[in-house]
């Protein structure tokens, strides 16, 4: 109940009206907004592919001389950081829904959305050699963050396994 | 064999900057054997045979004994807004919206609730030593409320684990990752830029000097190099007389 209170203090000062709390909020124009992803995670691309630049850096993690960078919510960026002055790019693995890694003996664990995997990657290889499924819960009514506009789900679109943050004009939805 | 995995291959070449990111201070390798680092804001943390996810409510351990073959052990519901997680010893130091948690870790990997520091809702990634953990919180939009202006780096003294006290408390402009860097602690404003904080008093961090042309979101600290990331990009930094001084932009 204290937060149901907190949330609403701001509410108040434009007049509490729960009906637009959920769906229905009026037009907001382009906003960043949580959209659903539809679809089964095992069908998900997981693979090696050339370097690629980063676009918008998300966690590193270092693992002796190998430097890895998220990029927030599609895959990693390897590079050799042997030489801090001059990494070198090594390849990109494609990860849909990944933002954490992190590394024992050479196994790599990552989220997927709701699944965490064990791969196995060499040079020109990415081996998924275990996923376990939907351990990193999330909702699939609503997105993982408060006080956020999100595209409504369609339930005839199929099973949401996840969210994605994108621009998105007018969404339907609030979660507050 | 296996022999040329790209991961394999870099557990056994030796580097330039030595501590390989096993140094107890410098983030989420606990009792590392063959495990890397991450940054304050990670929420995968390993302990041994034990991986430590947070994931908004809980805290969830996997077994990974076999790392071929993780398998689900146990979940712990902590609260809400869990965002960050860091080992330090047989500890975990767990930021969330609401305070920092301290779990110890048992001999079978279970974590065991110690005690917590709560604060106003705000994000919150944590470090800590021996003594002291040093906890940032942000306000906006973002960290699920933009109700509290509350941006602000918090030392809370940890010597008793059962009973952690806040000891300081200084107004940052909007705080995130942080580290240990050469006996220094750094704090990553953003956009604003990068503090570095002096800690001869470590109950009192007293601010050294603010980069503010360098943007950081979180760092890693290797050695005698700082990787920092910030949206565009990963900006390596080496360290020199006391100053740092940018070794390579990766984009």
């Amino acid at each position: 109940m204290k937060h149901f209170v907190l949330l609403c203090i701001p509410i108040l000062l434009y007049g509490c009206d729960l009906d637009s709390w959920t769906s229905e909020v009026g037009d907001v124009g382009v906003v960043m907004a949580y959209q659903p992803i539809y679809g089964d995670s095992t069908d998900l691309d997981i693979s090696i592919q050339d370097p690629r630049p980063i676009e918008k850096a998300g966690k590193i993690y270092s693992y002796q001389d190998l430097l890895i960078v998220n990029e927030v919510g599609e895959g990693i960026h390897l590079y050799d950081n042997i030489d801090p002055a001059n990494p070198v790019k090594l390849s990109y693995v494609s990860i849909p829904g990944n933002h954490d890694v992190a590394i024992k003996n050479g196994i790599l664990y990552a989220d997927s959305y709701a699944d965490l995997l064990a791969l196995e990657i060499t040079r020109d290889t990415v081996q998924v050699l275990k996923r376990i499924t939907g351990v990193m819960p999330f909702s699939s009514d609503m997105p993982p963050q408060e006080s956020t506009y999100f595209q409504c789900v369609d339930a005839s679109k199929g099973t949401v396994i996840g969210w994605e943050v994108t621009e998105i004009e007018n969404p339907k939805c609030y979660r507050p | 064999m296996r022999m040329l995995l790209i991961l394999g291959v870099f557990a056994i070449v030796a580097t330039a900057c030595g501590e390989m990111g096993m140094d107890a201070d410098s983030g989420n390798s606990l009792n590392s054997g063959g495990t890397g680092v991450g940054g304050s804001t990670a929420r995968f943390a390993i302990n041994g045979d034990h991986l430590y996810i947070v994931n908004h409510t809980s805290l969830n351990v996997f077994d990974i004994s076999d790392e071929r073959d993780p398998n689900f052990q146990t979940t712990t519901d902590i609260g809400r807004g869990i965002e960050t997680i860091f080992g330090y010893k047989d500890n975990l130091f767990i930021g969330s919206q609401s305070g920092m948690f301290i779990y110890s870790i048992l001999e079978d990997g279970t974590p065991q609730f110690l005690s917590n520091y709560i604060h106003q809702t705000a994000c919150d990634p944590v470090i800590a030593n021996d003594q002291f953990a040093y906890v940032t919180i942000r306000s906006g939009e973002a960290c699920g409320t933009a109700l509290f202006e509350a941006n602000q780096l918090i030392t809370i003294d940890i010597s008793d684990l059962t009973r952690p006290f806040e000891v300081n408390q200084q107004q940052m402009e909007n705080p995130r990752g942080l580290c240990f860097f050469k006996g220094d602690l750094y704090v990553a404003e953003g956009n604003k830029g990068l503090k570095k904080f002096n800690l001869t008093d470590p109950a009192h961090p007293q601010l050294e000097a603010f980069y503010q042309d360098i943007a950081a979101n979180d760092m890693i600290p290797l050695g005698n190099t700082m990787i920092i990331t910030r949206d565009e990009g990963i900006f390596q930094f080496g360290c020199e007389n006391d100053e740092i001084y940018l070794l390579s932009p990766i984009r």
